[in-house]
């Protein structure tokens, strides 16, 4: 992508956001529960940042539940300039988000450029242009995505999961084994749940693999063996540094994972479980817990057999799947694989329920927000409006995965057949 | 000289066998007594009001109202449990506060002077009421809170508030069902907790939750059939809601007519009477009795049994004397209790004397034995 | 037969093992009310043997290794800016405060105190042991002071009524049936604006000290136009009308009138006139201006009347009776909250001011936003809660100037609770237990930890701010199962849909052979496009 349409993308992006920031909208989003939940939370990050400069440990009251590692970049700075509270506390964080909206759109750009040159979507020849300007597409539909705006402004953290998953896929398209496994290792320090992406990752680079060879390569016992290692080696590494901060103690480990995987603070958000684990009762409690967890794993085998050659799309579909059934999904996880799903756009020639899945979204984005200042503030609704709103956005989102799913296999049956597909645009 | 020893070794176990016995004659006369008067002779009450909120005003007054009938006639707040699920005596809405009226005429002011609840406000719970019936409690729940029967009780179970077809519910938050209550008599029944039940439930289909029980010795009164609701009774304009339900008012009616707070009177009156009372016409529904389980037929079954208080107390002033001018109190009529069940009957003090005079003369005995034996050594 | 029993105790108590008094002060109030506070002191030299004591309390305190224990349960808002200084402080609810012998074990001390004690009382404080229960216990804190074998809990939302008087009367040595406590009828005392039932024990090598009060404001003026002070006789304002005479086995009993809250800087409607007398005044004696001491005398009946020397009107408006006034309010948004404390000095000297608030962890609070406005911050304590163990606890000194005030405010989050935990009547919000403020005019205190001291020393004086209500967004209750299904159809139609997409085998389907008459619309169709 040329330098010019970089910089006026990049600035277009940037000044939305600072005015978005000057305007103090970074107030309003960061407390809708659209965009921050109790593992995304800003404001948590900040309370914690108070506890350690008041000399108590962050984890010390039950307010923040993230890993120690989300501290340092907001506690750095105040180590070597400590006494200018308004840069550090003010100017510096909203900085740092609008600087990793623009690493992010720089990093869809390459995925974008290098899935064309590697040619490993199986493309559509009548989309072939689009396919082309995907490298400008991608970084255009993350920067200018009014829902990501928003989600960027509200300072939610959800942006540093989104990047060390977009951080391992370059690499893993990069055929980059270290680098692409510090991203799924990040991503997995930071929520558990991108566990599911290791044999995934791994059919990615035996895809890659076998694009350099030009042939099908099969099982590649090494690379098997390269990509659990270094993940293991970076994980290790991530939680040894998490256990010096934490002055030499394990404590972290409880608040920053068990404590969201057991779902215990219940906070609304549009997940699917946090009334359901308002009402259940208490001996289903673990059962449905568990289940729940198991019921994500249980689609890495399916995809990876039936998808077999095709490692990125089982990426894209398995980050689908934990951002829909994650305990606290924000819409920047529900829109980050929105945006990779715009490789396969294309495809949607297969897909039959469009229109309605499109209508639906936006339906209940618009709703359910109002429903639920209706119940909380107004108190004249009832946790039920926003709950089900909730549920048919969900909808909408399953139908959507299924879709895609449905497409790519009908897509890789007519490759198969040798059916030459057109895109709607040439079928009139 | 061994041949002595071993012999006032044998005198010496025979002498502590004796005193052995000695035990169990004191065992065997206590039981003599407390057998005498047949398997009960103690009465408990168990008051639940089950409804929270203002508006069920009736529901509370309807349990202090059976709270008055049983102290008036003798149980003592010991063997009372009573259980408020809300406070509307000192309710804010409450215009005469720390009063409880059953009745438009404003006589009675149930909350009086003198009530102790045990289990109030948040702590009436499904959870605590099968506590307190199966006795499983923390360590440290207090005396009041537990309803420390035995085989030889009589228990009056009374719960009101608002059911339905086998359930009644608890504060609008949960439910106890007629399954639960027919396992909590049964573990009571398998525990000897009670010798007798009578269970009185005014709610709307109040004889539904009687169908699953199963235990022997339990009778149990309805307020109306499956399918039926139970009315209130009149309003008072003052306090500004219903005052009384039906079932609850006319078994008042009964207890003021017939028995009036006298005891020997509710000796007279028996449960049938008490049952037949009820007029489906005046109640609105009909009154559902479960008497299957009943121990005698109602006919033979005195209200006192249930309502009243039988303490039979026996005083042993010869063996406990006080010493100083109180004991002339003992002597004399005491103040504070109540003349219940027949009059107390004096100890012979022959009895005390023949437990001292066996234990003096085993030793005697020995004592003669073991002089003898120092005797003969010589 | 009452005859014999007094005498016995008579005898007792004149061997000196125990002994029992019973006080009664009744002080007119600036705004025409009537504040009386009967004091019945209960000491037994003996551990070992009680004659008054009530054995069943000291059972309760031996046995949990209780040194001194302070339970009040209270109605009603003590307004300090009209009518002072309350004569007992206490916080509306139930509040109870104990300091054990030794800390081993203390936990299960306190367990055992509270539920002992809601038997005793026919109170619900047993509902103090549970920290981890949602809903009710607030403030059960140790340590922040000094001592680790303090305890502290306060029940906002426990009410009072008939069933705690009736305990309580128990335990006194007369039963309320001869003496000052003839003059305790539950439907005055409930009926007034504002009452409150104490219970304080010490333990102490002197021996145990009981002292049991109530303390009931009563409106004389109820319904009456014209403001004017207006005599009061004893009968009538308890609404009790049978003689009362002196417990035989007391050793003292006194009435006390303490006019002293009607001369007050400020404001003096009576000038420097004599303020009224008693009647009989010839038992009466008056000690100063202000106070007037009855003592009963055996065998005759106290019928006591005390009159204004003049009928002077009530002032409308007068300023602050005490040397701060707090006021505490939260402001709503819709998940957060905001907690402010505004204590204003109303004197010309400077003051030190403690507080100790304590947020149940249902609130989760967020202490970076925790300012104080105005005021020289002495030092500040703090306590994290963890949620559903502990509560937030709070706890600073600010120097006062005179006429200064400062504001402490902190946001703090609305919890969602599981199903559960929250109370039956859910609607109704949860509590927010009034915050504790202590002033003194000591300036040069650095002490670091809030100085808890009960009785409070003369120096020492505390308040209680109003306890609060902020509601929780509520969960539908009548919806779990609804839930489970519906939630598990989401994840049941994903796994469906996903299943069926992958397992399916696409294969080519020739199109059947169309009829005859299918042929001719298919022909006619593709002619009209």
């Amino acid at each position: 992508m040329s330098k010019t349409r970089w910089l006026l993308l990049g600035a277009l992006a940037v000044s939305i956001r600072v005015t978005l920031f000057a305007l103090e909208f970074d107030k309003t989003f960061s407390n809708m529960v659209e965009f921050t939940t109790p593992t995304t939370s800003f404001k948590r990050l900040k309370e914690a940042l108070h506890l350690t400069d008041l000399g108590m440990s962050p984890y010390s009251s039950s307010v923040f539940i993230q890993p120690p590692l989300t501290l340092l970049p907001f506690s750095l700075p105040k180590v070597y300039a400590p006494s200018q509270t308004y840069i550090t506390e003010q100017l510096w964080p909203r900085a740092l988000f609008i600087l990793l909206d623009l690493l992010m759109a720089y990093l869809l750009c390459r995925i974008g450029a290098l899935t064309y040159k590697l040619k490993i979507l199986d493309r559509i020849p009548t989309a072939e242009s689009y396919y082309k300007n995907l490298q400008t597409l991608l970084p255009a539909v993350y920067l200018f995505n009014p829902v990501l705006i928003a989600s960027c402004v509200s300072m939610s953290t959800v942006i540093f999961n989104n990047l060390a998953i977009a951080i391992m896929i370059y690499y893993a398209l990069r055929n980059n084994v270290i680098l692409s496994t510090l991203g799924l290792s990040l991503a997995c320090y930071l929520t558990v749940y991108p566990l599911v992406l290791l044999i995934p990752l791994i059919v990615m680079f035996h895809q890659i693999a076998d694009v350099h060879a030009g042939k099908n390569v099969g099982v590649n016992k090494s690379i098997i063996v390269k990509v659990i290692l270094w993940s293991v080696i970076w994980q290790g590494l991530l939680q040894y540094m998490s256990f010096t901060i934490m002055g030499r103690s394990w404590e972290f480990l409880q608040q920053a994972y068990v404590y969201a995987l057991s779902v215990a603070d219940l906070t609304p958000n549009w997940g699917n479980f946090w009334y359901f684990f308002i009402e259940v009762f208490d001996h289903f409690r673990q059962f449905f817990l568990l289940m729940f967890n198991i019921h994500m794993l249980s689609y890495i085998a399916p995809l990876c057999i039936r998808f077999r050659r095709d490692g990125l799309f089982i990426s894209v579909i398995m980050i689908a799947i934990t951002s829909l059934f994650k305990a606290y999904p924000t819409f920047g996880d529900f829109f980050f694989y929105i945006t990779l799903f715009a490789m396969y756009i294309p495809l949607s020639v297969h897909m039959r329920y469009g229109f309605s899945i499109v209508v639906l979204m936006l339906f209940t984005m618009l709703v359910g927000p109002a429903f639920f200042i209706a119940w909380v503030q107004k108190g004249t609704g009832n946790a039920n409006f926003f709950y089900f709103v909730t549920l048919a956005f969900l909808m909408s989102q399953v139908l959507l995965i299924v879709e895609f799913v449905f497409a790519k296999l009908k897509h890789n049956y007519n490759l198969k057949k040798g059916v030459v597909e057109v895109t709607k645009e040439h079928s009139e | 000289m061994k041949i002595l020893l071993f012999l006032l070794l044998v005198i010496t176990s025979l002498a502590i066998c004796e005193q052995y016995e000695f035990n169990i004659d004191k065992s065997r006369i206590a039981q003599e007594f407390l057998g005498k008067h047949s398997k009960h002779n103690n009465n408990w009450a168990v008051l639940v009001c089950t409804s929270r909120f203002w508006f069920n005003y009736r529901h509370i007054a309807n349990t202090l109202s059976f709270y008055h009938i049983v102290k008036k006639l003798g149980i003592p707040d010991s063997n009372i449990i009573l259980m408020l699920a809300d406070d509307v005596a000192c309710n804010a809405r409450n215009s005469y506060p720390a009063q409880i009226f059953n009745n438009q005429n404003k006589m009675t002011n149930l909350y009086g002077d003198n009530v102790e609840v045990d289990y109030r406000g948040y702590e009436v719970t499904v959870e605590n009421f099968m506590r307190m019936m199966t006795d499983r409690h923390e360590h440290e729940v207090p005396r009041n809170k537990r309803l420390m029967t035995d085989e030889h009780s009589n228990i009056m179970i009374y719960m009101t508030g608002h059911g339905g077809n086998e359930f009644l519910k608890f504060q609008d938050q949960e439910e106890i069902n007629s399954m639960d209550i027919a396992d909590l008599i049964e573990q009571m029944f398998e525990k000897r907790r009670y010798n007798e039940i009578l269970l009185m439930v005014d709610t709307c289909q109040a004889g539904s939750l009687f169908k699953q029980i199963y235990s022997p010795n339990v009778i149990a009164a309805g307020s109306s059939m499956i399918g039926e609701n139970s009315y209130s009774h009149h309003s008072d304009y003052d306090v500004g809601v219903a005052v009384i339900d039906r079932f609850t008012y006319f078994t008042l009616e009964f207890f003021e007519t017939y028995v009036v707070g006298d005891f020997k009177k509710a000796e007279q009156r028996t449960l049938s009477e008490l049952f037949n009372s009820y007029n489906p016409n005046t109640l609105h529904s009909t009154p559902f009795f479960k008497t299957e389980l009943s121990p005698k037929p109602l006919e033979s079954i005195p209200i006192s049994d249930f309502f009243g208080s039988d303490i039979k107390i026996n005083f042993l002033s010869g063996k406990y004397g006080i010493r100083g001018n109180a004991s002339a109190a003992v002597n004399s009529e005491p103040v504070s209790f109540k003349r219940v069940g027949k009059p107390h009957e004096r100890s012979k003090p022959e009895k005390t004397l023949e437990y001292t005079w066996d234990f003096y003369a085993t030793f005697s005995v020995l004592f003669i034995i073991v002089f003898a034996a120092s005797f003969a050594s010589k | 037969m009452k005859v014999v029993i007094f005498a016995i105790l008579f005898l007792a108590v004149l061997s000196r093992c125990d002994r029992f008094d019973e006080n009664l002060i009744i002080q007119p109030l600036l705004d025409g009310k009537l504040a009386s506070e009967f004091r019945f002191i209960t000491t037994a030299q003996n551990k070992d043997h009680f004659v008054v004591f009530p054995r069943t309390l000291a059972h309760v305190m031996e046995k949990f290794n209780v040194r001194e224990m302070h339970l009040s349960l209270t109605q009603g808002r003590w307004r300090y800016d009209k009518w002072g200084e309350p004569l007992s402080p206490t916080p509306v609810g139930a509040e109870l405060i104990a300091l054990f012998h030794n800390s081993h074990n203390i936990t299960d001390q306190w367990k055992g105190l509270v539920h002992a004690l809601s038997g005793l009382l026919c109170a619900s404080l047993n509902f103090l042991d549970t920290t981890t229960q949602s809903t009710y216990a607030s403030g059960v804190v140790s340590g922040l002071s000094s001592d680790p074998n303090f305890r502290y809990g306060t029940l906002s939302h426990e009410t009072v009524c008939t069933e705690n008087l009736t305990p309580f009367k128990k335990l006194l040595p007369s039963r309320a049936k001869c003496g000052l406590g003839t003059l305790l009828s539950s439907i005055k005392m409930y009926d007034s604006q504002f009452h409150s039932i104490g219970v304080h024990f010490e333990s102490s090598e002197r021996g145990y000290e009981l002292m049991q009060t109530i303390t009931v404001v009563s409106d004389l003026l109820y319904g009456r136009t014209n403001r004017v002070f207006t005599d009061f006789e004893l009968s009538r304002v308890f609404d009790q009308h049978q003689p009362i005479l002196k417990c035989p086995f007391a050793v003292n009993t006194s009435v006390l009138i303490d006019t002293s809250r009607l001369e007050v800087e400020g404001v003096n409607p009576f000038a420097d006139k004599q303020i009224g007398f008693v009647k009989p005044n010839n038992i009466a004696e008056t000690s100063g201006r202000h106070e007037h001491l009855i003592n009963l005398v055996p065998g005759t009946p106290l019928s006591l009347k005390f009159q204004f020397n003049e009928k002077v009107n009530i002032p409308s408006e007068y300023p602050a009776q005490i040397p701060i006034i707090a006021t505490r309010h939260e402001s709503n948004t819709p998940i957060t909250a905001e907690l402010s404390l505004n204590v204003e000095n109303t004197l010309d000297t400077q003051i030190v001011v403690h507080y100790y608030d304590a947020i149940p962890w249902y609130f989760r609070m967020y202490w970076h936003t925790l300012t104080v406005v105005g005021g020289k911050v002495k030092y500040i304590n703090r306590r994290t809660a963890r949620e559903r163990q502990r509560p937030a606890e709070l706890e600073m000194a600010v120097l006062l100037g005179p006429r200064e005030n400062f504001t402490v405010s902190f946001n703090f989050d609305k919890v969602f609770l599981k199903y559960t935990e929250h109370s039956p009547d859910a609607n109704r919000g949860f509590d927010l237990s009034s915050s504790v403020l202590y002033y003194t005019f000591n300036t040069s205190d650095n002490a670091t930890t809030i100085p808890l001291h009960f009785p409070p020393h003369r120096d020492i004086n505390r308040i209680y701010t109003d306890s609060l209500l902020v509601s929780l967004p509520t969960p539908d209750f009548s919806m779990p199962y609804n839930v489970i299904t519906l939630s598990s159809t989401i994840l049941a139609l994903f796994f469906g849909s996903m299943f069926n997409a992958l397992v399916r085998r696409f294969n080519e389907e020739l199109l059947p052979k169309q009829g005859l008459l299918a042929r001719i619309f298919q022909k006619l169709k593709s002619k009209k496009s």
